[in-house]
């Protein structure tokens, strides 16, 4: 009886600690099997890898191939979630074998603390929005009938109904589903996700508009490793700037590298 | 045959010419994707060169069935104006939409 009581309070002391959940990832260099085979190629994977989270939002940007998705992929497997996309326990129905092994390959080699160690939360793709929304459909989910919305309209109801949990919400470029109109709504979304304080929300972007969320965590991946960045210093700010400033001679200079 | 393989392949691009809207096949007009507002009756979208490209906000249909109609320039497109107001001013612009 008093342990039950016991129980019962220490599960409520944990539920009210705000975000961040996951406070730090690092690589076991003793658990790595093979440096040579991916995932453990990658330049970034230094035996001194070290990822802390500060913040309730961290979102990592980085050119493509450095290594964002795997990483994202390591970090879901190490939480439970499926490395196609979805939440602990939603298996999608067409997910990527390769995709799984490459973040569970990684994840097996990954240590983490957490404070506490939560279980609720989602990983988000966007080439997998849609079988994730089959499934849930199969299932007779109450979510179900995102198919019937567009990619943008859909994931952002979705996103909507889960942050009211507590969570960790992993995102991959989920600006790729998303006009800038609509990515003008999810910086809305992340800022309810902050404000209400159980959500940790970990985002790989392309999107300068969703870099510049102010109160995130913005680092750099790079072959170096994870280096605190600032939107205005990423290669995607400053060419899609200079992009803006003459649009035709922009592409017309691209056109004849 | 041979022959006939080698005249079709000479042929430039495009080589889907024209889509249209059979109504005759629809079998709910309600049902999605029907309902599309941008499926009207006399729905059809004409390639008539190599590339065509697609805007459109989400929620319209774009990847459901292609609408390409309205010839744009890209810069009166809605998503270039709200990147070039992004870029006029970054965190101004963020500062305002989740401020709202």
């Amino acid at each position: 009886m008093l342990g039950k009581l016991h129980m019962a309070r220490r599960r409520q002391r944990d539920i009210n600690l705000p975000a961040p959940y996951l406070k730090r990832v690092w690589l076991d260099p003793a658990r790595v099997p093979d440096r040579e085979a991916y995932p453990f190629c990658l330049p970034f994977l230094a035996d001194d890898f070290s990822l802390s989270f500060e913040q309730a939002i961290t979102i990592i940007v980085g050119e493509n191939g450095t290594g964002k998705s795997t990483l994202l992929e390591g970090i879901a497997a190490l939480a439970g979630f499926d490395g196609a996309g979805g939440g602990k326990g939603y298996r999608t129905v067409d997910h990527s074998d390769a995709l799984e092994v490459m973040g569970g390959e990684l994840s097996n080699a990954l240590r983490a603390s957490w404070l506490p160690k939560i279980t609720n939360g989602w990983f988000f793709r966007a080439e997998s929005f849609f079988s994730v929304a089959r499934y849930l459909d199969a299932v007779g989910s109450q979510y179900a009938d995102f198919l019937s919305h567009s990619h943008g309209e859909g994931f952002l109801r979705f996103f909507e109904e889960r942050c009211q949990r507590q969570g960790l919400f992993i995102f991959d470029e989920p600006e790729s589903a998303l006009s800038p109109s609509r990515q003008m709504e999810f910086l809305k979304l992340m800022r309810r996700m902050d404000e209400i304080g159980h959500c940790q929300v970990v985002m790989a972007t392309h999107s300068p508009m969703l870099m510049a969320y102010p109160n995130a965590t913005l680092l750099r991946l790079t072959k170096y490793g994870l280096e605190p960045t600032t939107v205005e210093q990423t290669d995607h700010y400053k060419t899609l700037r200079e992009f803006f400033d003459d649009p035709r001679g922009f592409v017309e200079a691209a056109l004849i590298d | 045959m041979a022959g006939r393989r080698q005249r079709d392949i000479n042929l430039p691009a495009p080589y889907l010419k024209r889509l249209w809207l059979d109504r005759a096949r629809i079998s709910d007009r309600e049902a999605y994707p029907f309902c599309l507002p941008f499926l009207g009756d006399d729905f059809e979208l004409s390639f008539e060169r190599a590339i065509t490209i697609i805007v459109g906000e989400n929620g319209t249909g774009k990847s459901t069935l292609l609408e390409g109609r309205q010839r744009l320039r890209v810069e009166q497109t809605d998503h270039y104006k709200a990147m070039l107001e992004f870029f006029d001013d970054p965190r101004g612009l963020v500062e305002a939409v989740i401020g709202e």
